[in-house]
Parts: C-alpha cells; sequence; structure tokens
C-alpha cells in the first residue's frame, strides 16, 4: 500500500544531469562563458602568436592550477549560504606543515588533517555558534597565518619529493598543473550535481529551515562544505609546495579573496543554493585570461587588482538582477 | 458591536474606476474593470489568485500605469504617475510588506519626508507631539519614540495606516492586512477600520478570507481572470453566493465525497507530551482517515503538529507508527518511517524557492539516502506526481519561486507523495492559495487517504475542516477538549467548543 513503485535507477551521465537540471542552476555561468569566450577571441585576435603558444598556456595551466581548486572549495561553501576567507591562510598552512623537518608519509597526512580540522572549526562556527561566516572565517583565518609563521617563520625548506613530481613539468606531453585542474573540477562536478550530497547542499543553502524541516542534516552539510574547502585549499598549498620546491608560509595570502572572485564571476551567488562549478570553471579562467592578457600587453601587473575589482562588483550586481528577474 | 450603522451608498461615489484595463507583456491582467468607493464604506475587493486584485491595486495607488480607462477622484480625472502622486491625492496603501523603517521611532516614520511645515523645520518636539495626536486619534497606545522594529507585526500596521491618516488620506487601501495578524490584533484592526470609515474615508479591502470580509465589510465587488463579475451589498448575499462568484461553480462541489472506509490504527499518541505542549495529548489516526484540528488561532495546534512531526522532542507519553515506537526517534528518522510535514508557511519551512520543482520533490526522499550516492533518475516519478497533482508549470525544471501559491503547496504536497509517506501533518494546507486550487489540493488529500494513508489537518477556516476531514478534534488551550464526527459538526459546533466558555457568544 505504502511506498513507491520501484524504479530502476537510469545509467548514464546525462540522465543523472538531466534530473538534476543542473543547467537549471547554471543558468548564470552562460553569461561567464560567453564572456570567456570573447576574451579568448580578443587574445587571439590581437597577440595571436604568444597567447596561444605552448610556452604560454601551458604556464597559464601551471598558474592557475592552486585558483582553480580553492575556487572550486569556496564553490560548496557559498552554495551552502557560507564564506570562506580562511582558505589563503589554509594553504599557507599546509606549505609550512609540508617543509617541516618530517618523513613524507607523517607530514602530508598532518598538513590534510590541520586543514579539515579548519574547515571543521569553520563549519561549527558558523553553523553551531551561529559566528557570521565572514567574522568566523576571518579570526580563524588569523590563527591559522599565526600557525604557519610560527612553524615556517621564512621562506625554505624541502618539499616532498613526491609532490615537486607530481607538480612541476609535463606528463603526457600535457603541463601536470592541467591535470589537477581536470581532477579537482571532476570532483566537484560530481559530488555538487552527481550525488545526492550536491542537492542537499543546494537545498540547504536556499533554506537551511526548510532543509532541516525535509529531512536534510541541514548543520552537518554546511559543516562538510567548510571542511571541502579547507581540504582543497590544503590540495593548492600542496600543489605551490611541490612546483616551488619548497615553503613559503605567505604563499596562499593572494588567493583568499580571489577564490571568492572565481565563483563569483562563475554565476555563485553569495546568498547560497545558486550557481555551481561549472561556472567556477568559467570564473577562474576570465581571471586567469585577464592576468594573462595583461602581462601580454605589458600592462603593470598592479593594474590586475583594480581590473579584479571591477570584475567583482561587476559580477555581483550583473547576477544580482540576473537572479531577481529583472 | 459593528459600531455606527454604515453611510448609505447614495450619491456619487468618492472613487470612481471605469473601463480599467492592464497588460503585461501578452498577460492581460485587468480587463474592462469598474469599481466604486463610497464615502464610509468598507469595500471588499475579492478573487482568486491572479483574478487581478493586486493589479487593480497598483493601479489606484499609482504602482503601475493603466493601458486604458479612467480613475475618477471626487469627479475629476487623475494619473498617477508614481506612488507618490497617489499619497498625494491623498490615496493610502497598506500593502503586505511595510514602508516602514525598522531603525527609526514611530514618530521619525511617520514624519520621514515631512519634516518641514511651510514656513520651517518641525522640531523634535513637535513632530512627537503630532505624532501623539495622530496616534491618540486612531487610539492606538504606540510610544511615538519606540523604534518601529522592536513593534510586533499588527502595530507596524497600525502605524502604517497613521501615516495614511497624518496625510489626510481619504482612500485607505489594505491588501490582505490580516495575513500575518494575531486573532487579538486583527480584532483591533477592525476597530481601526471602522472608525475610518465612520470619519468618510473609502476603505478598499483585499482579502481571501470571506469570515473576515463578511464581518467587516458593506459591499463586495468580485473579480474573475481580471473582469469585474458583480459588485453586491454583504448584507444582501451569502457566503456560498461570493465563492460562486469568484469560482464560478458552488462551494459543495469544492470537497470530495467521504469514502467511509477505515482501516487498522496507523498513527497513535498516547498521553503524548513535549515542552511547547505540555498537556498529554492522545490521538489516533486510522489508514483512510482524514482527520481535523479545530480551534481559535494558537491554542496548541502548531506545537502539536511539531511534536507529532518530531521538531520537538517528547518529554512523556508514546508514539506509535503501524508497529513501531518513534516518540523517541528524531524528526529526520520519523520521516524515514513514512511521516511528511507540510508546513503552515511554505515559504519560510517548506520550499527552496531558486530551486526548480524537481529538486524540491525530491528533497525528502534523497535526504534518507546516503551522502556520496548518487542522484538517482527520477525525472518519470516527478512527472508523474506532478501530473498526479496537476501541478501547472512549463516542466519539472521550473523555479518554484514563479510558481502561484496554489502550486507551490502542490509541490509540497508532491515531496511526500514522492517520499511514499504514510501519515501526512498537515498545517494550514491551503493558505495562500485560491479557490480553483484549495479545491485541487482538498481532492488530492482524500485520495491521498483513500490510498490508505491517513491525515492530520490543522485550520483556520471552520467549514474547510468539516468538508475535507472524517473526524474532527476540538483543541484549546494545549489540550483535545472535544472529538465530533465532521458528517454532524457544525461550525456553531466548533466554536462553542473551542471557545473558553461555553457561555460565550460564538459571534
Amino acid at each position: 500500500m505504502k511506498g513507491k513503485p520501484e524504479v530502476p535507477p537510469r545509467r548514464g551521465l546525462i540522465a543523472r544531469f538531466r534530473v538534476d537540471a543542473f543547467w537549471f542552476r547554471q543558468r548564470g555561468a552562460a553569461l561567464s562563458f560567453a564572456t570567456l569566450t570573447l576574451m579568448v577571441a580578443l587574445l587571439g585576435v590581437t597577440v595571436p602568436g604568444t597567447f596561444f603558444s605552448a610556452v604560454n598556456l601551458s604556464n597559464l595551466a601551471a598558474q592557475l592550477a592552486p585558483l582553480f581548486l580553492v575556487s572550486l572549495g569556496q564553490t560548496f561553501v557559498l552554495l551552502g549560504a557560507g564564506f570562506d576567507l580562511s582558505v589563503g591562510a589554509v594553504i599557507s598552512l599546509s606549505s609550512a606543515i609540508l617543509t617541516l623537518d618530517m618523513a613524507d608519509p607523517v607530514k602530508i597526512p598532518i598538513a590534510f588533517a590541520a586543514a579539515a580540522a579548519v574547515g571543521l572549526v569553520n563549519g561549527w562556527g558558523c553553523v553551531h555558534l551561529r559566528v557570521h561566516p565572514i567574522i568566523m572565517t576571518l579570526a580563524t583565518s588569523s590563527i591559522v597565518q599565526g600557525f604557519a609563521l610560527l612553524l615556517l617563520p621564512t621562506p625554505g625548506g624541502v618539499a616532498p619529493q613526491v609532490l615537486v613530481q607530481m607538480a612541476s613539468g609535463t606528463f603526457l606531453g600535457l603541463p601536470v598543473g592541467l591535470y589537477w585542474i581536470i581532477a579537482a573540477t571532476a570532483a566537484a562536478i560530481w559530488l555538487v550535481h552527481g550525488t545526492t550530497f550536491g542537492v542537499q547542499l543546494y537545498a540547504t543553502g536556499q533554506n537551511p529551515q526548510a532543509a532541516w524541516m525535509t529531512g536534510i542534516k541541514a548543520p552537518r552539510i554546511r559543516v562538510m562544505a567548510y571542511v571541502i574547502s579547507s581540504l582543497m585549499a590544503a590540495l593548492a598549498g600542496a600543489y605551490l609546495t611541490g612546483r616551488l620546491a619548497s615553503g613559503d608560509p605567505n604563499v596562499g595570502s593572494a588567493l583568499g579573496l580571489d577564490s571568492v572572485l572565481g565563483a563569483v564571476l562563475g554565476g555563485t551567488l553569495l546568498s547560497g543554493g545558486v550557481g555551481g562549478p561549472i561556472g567556477t570553471v568559467a570564473g577562474v579562467l576570465i581571471i586567469g585570461l585577464m592576468n594573462n592578457g595583461l602581462n601580454l600587453a605589458n600592462v603593470s601587473p598592479y593594474y590586475q587588482f583594480v581590473v579584479k575589482g571591477v570584475l567583482l562588483v561587476t559580477a555581483v550586481s550583473l547576477f544580482r538582477r540576473k537572479e531577481a528577474g529583472l | 458591536m459593528n459600531g455606527a450603522a454604515p453611510a448609505q451608498r447614495q450619491g456619487a461615489p468618492l472613487l470612481e474606476v471605469r473601463g480599467l484595463s492592464k497588460s503585461f507583456g501578452a498577460v492581460c491582467a485587468l480587463q474592462d474593470m469598474q469599481l466604486a468607493g463610497h464615502e464610509g464604506r468598507i469595500h471588499a475587493v475579492m478573487g482568486e489568485n491572479g483574478a487581478g486584485k493586486s493589479t487593480l491595486m497598483k493601479l489606484l495607488s499609482g504602482v503601475h500605469r493603466p493601458d486604458t480607462g479612467t480613475i475618477r477622484l471626487r469627479g475629476r480625472d487623475v494619473a498617477f504617475d508614481q506612488p507618490r502622486d497617489a499619497q498625494k491625492a491623498g490615496i493610502s496603501t497598506v500593502f503586505q510588506e511595510f514602508s516602514l523603517l525598522a531603525n527609526l521611532s514611530v514618530a521619525e516614520n511617520l514624519f520621514l519626508g515631512r519634516e518641514r511645515d511651510r514656513t520651517h523645520r518641525l522640531s523634535r518636539a513637535e513632530i512627537r507631539r503630532h505624532t501623539a495626536r495622530a496616534l491618540a486619534a486612531l487610539d492606538l497606545q504606540i510610544d511615538p519614540d519606540i523604534r518601529v522594529g522592536a513593534l510586533s507585526v499588527g502595530e507596524q500596521q497600525m502605524v502604517e495606516i497613521a501615516k495614511g491618516v497624518l496625510a489626510d488620506a481619504s482612500v485607505f487601501i489594505f491588501d490582505e492586512p490580516t495575513a500575518a495578524l494575531a486573532s487579538h490584533e486583527v480584532e483591533i484592526l477592525f476597530a481601526l477600520i471602522r472608525r475610518l470609515a465612520s470619519q468618510g474615508k473609502v476603505i478598499f479591502y483585499i482579502s481571501h478570507r470571506l469570515s473576515e470580509v463578511f464581518t467587516l465589510c458593506d459591499d463586495i465587488t468580485i473579480l474573475k481572470d481580471g473582469r469585474f463579475v458583480t459588485c453586491v451589498d454583504t448584507a444582501t448575499t451569502t457566503v456560498d453566493a461570493v465563492i460562486q462568484g469568484m469560482v464560478g461553480r458552488p462551494i459543495e462541489e469544492l470537497f470530495e465525497p467521504r469514502t467511509g472506509l477505515f482501516g487498522p490504527v496507523l498513527l497513535r499518541a498516547d498521553v503524548l507530551a513535549g515542552d511547547a505542549s505540555p498537556h498529554p495529548v492522545s490521538l489516533e489516526l486510522r489508514e483512510g482517515e482524514i482527520v481535523g484540528i479545530a480551534g481559535l488561532e494558537g491554542q496548541g495546534q502548531q506545537a502539536l503538529m511539531r511534536l507529532l512531526a518530531g521538531f520537538q522532542p517528547a518529554l512523556a507519553g508514546s508514539l506509535t507508527l503501524g508497529a513501531d515506537r518513534i516518540e523517541a526517534a528524531s524528526a529526520r528518522a520519523r520521516m524515514a518511517k513514512g511521516i511528511g510535514f507540510v508546513p503552515e508557511s511554505r515559504k519560510d519551512d517548506g520550499l527552496f524557492l531558486s530551486l526548480d520543482i524537481s529538486a524540491n520533490m525530491a528533497s525528502a526522499e534523497l535526504a534518507r539516502r546516503p551522502l556520496l550516492s548518487w542522484v538517482p533518475h527520477m525525472g518519470a516519478q516527478i512527472d508523474a506526481v506532478m501530473h498526479q497533482l496537476g501541478v501547472k508549470a512549463p516542466d519539472a525544471w521550473t523555479r518554484v519561486i514563479d510558481l502561484s501559491g496554489g502550486n507551490q503547496q502542490k509541490v509540497v504536497l508532491g515531496r511526500w507523495l514522492h517520499a511514499g509517506a504514510s501519515v501526512l501533518l498537515c498545517e494550514e494546507p491551503t493558505r495562500g492559495v485560491d479557490v480553483g486550487a484549495k479545491r485541487e489540493i482538498y481532492r488530492q488529500l482524500r485520495s491521498f487517504a483513500a490510498q490508505g494513508r491517513s491525515i492530520l489537518v490543522t485550520s483556520r477556516e471552520l467549514p474547510e475542516l468539516i468538508g475535507l476531514c472524517d473526524r474532527l478534534l476540538v483543541i484549546r488551550s494545549g489540550r483535545i477538549v472535544a472529538e465530533m464526527a465532521a458528517e454532524i459538526a457544525t461550525e456553531d459546533a466548533l466554536l462553542r467548543a473551542a471557545l473558553p466558555s461555553f457561555e460565550s457568544d460564538a459571534a
């Protein structure tokens, strides 16, 4: 009498993604991809020789990999209606831990465990202590940055050999950074669009009260988003440490806000439950091409900060309007 | 109790609307509309959601401009480009969302933009004095210095009305003013509206609630599908006639016939008590049965529903679903066992507005699955539920925010159908839903029960409970004080049981 007829789950990615209506939640991404296409066309026309050169593209992949990782992590937090300012500090901390004078099999797990702990504290503070996410993660950011500097006061130390190998050079003819990017993006898209966790994350970000009243463990979902973000930051730290072959206690400082910028440029709203990792891919590429283009055009790198600020305001206002149906 | 007798409908109306039409793109929201407001009379504007009530009022208050037609105020044609023009002409609108600033005091809010007299800037003391006088004129006991944010919703509404009085408005428009009010606040609001009417103001009153309209209003204008249907004197019409005007069909057809076929007891609460509902409650729901909880507002209906759903922990007693004891289980665990919960406030507690229908419907079922499991393919199931409930939407990927109230409510119901709930706890199933969709929801609830499941319903509207349910429980101060079969129940009998003292006059 009760229960619904069991329908065998259909296999196939397309079927799942349709069910998840993922394009729907990614409507903002269309605008980001259009912008991106325009930027590629612009660079292709103005500096075709240099922009499409193998050197430039592989540099781009190597430079963008960390931003990809943290922006994708940040996307999870934003979808859950949170905000994670501490990712920059977590990158620095993991770089500091990874260059400690310890055996590799010991310090690598420690680095990730430390990051997960930071994520747990962030989530616990925001969800259970009800501290505003910006304040909470600002506080942990300061604490974590302090620990990073205590462990590694000045750049130096020796990176684990395994990371150096994984983060430099090429593999099968392609820059290794590209593999990091593809792996992280695939994992994020799977989590958000393929699993029940993803649907519950959207629901929680939209309306935590309704989510709870529907039987979703909303508090836990929100904490998990912070943990994922921190772990992605630790991965970014691992990549950077490997690439530099040594540690730097300030290596992540610029990436904290950039991670938000990447997600927001891709159409993820700060209000939660709208957007997703596919848009973030476009968002990060926009930042990357912008930096790259300004470099190739011999513009002072300091203008990049100006442009990024302008982009952030533009994106937030544009996507807000789109969401409001204006 | 109505105070002075209402003014007679004589002479030329103060405000008259003729041939008013308004389209938004291809949608014709209002067509050839007419309306006449007489001094001293309270005029209800009724119609289903989407009938054009709000559009009409927005035209009157200058939010939109009409495509064709005229608005005459005191015999002169007027045209409003913006809300400020309508305010200057003496039309004051109390919208559902107030235009007050929560951080300012009552006096500051009332004199915002009016700090200057013709000759000089008003001093704080003067503003305070004027405010106190305006509030006193309305018989309101509100401190002029208190921050508006600290007032209750009802008091804020009073301040909003006082703003209109200060501006010397002659026409007052109320858009669903009681939606957010407690019952004692409704009484105060009604008294205030009657006072305004007795001062010769024209009142337009938009509401879904028939009982309110019949207690308060003198005239009723009925709209359907953006067109004028009729304008009747309340004294000479009946509730049934008004409903028929709005829906185009008689009221009896709103409800489905009862089946009378019940199975064994499905949900049994035995002296169950919790923090918010300290009085132990016992009740039984049988398979196939719809049980209604009647009572005055705020008598513990919500606490009881939430105790049963598990949002409040049970402190004593037992709760049995089928053969399982579930009083110790969390809300989440109870949902997994087959309890569905339809909250009173869809938007706050029920829906994920920016997400699509399919995610909203699937959420309860997905919440039971392991976090990292694949989202199953369930497009066909969602489509089937949508079809069954008659959700009016292009497809399952329509965002819920774009749906009407009735369709949103169907999505919440669909969530539990999809999740295979066997007991539905339903708070105010048709709140903010138009009459056409109400009928659809009644039909769905009945067919849900007919499949051998049970439903417990709370509602403010007694006719709804009587028509929808098989059995009624009356709750008073958190205790179940009476039980009767819905077939023989009358509003009068329910009210008598619901009122604190039997001698009280039910009217």
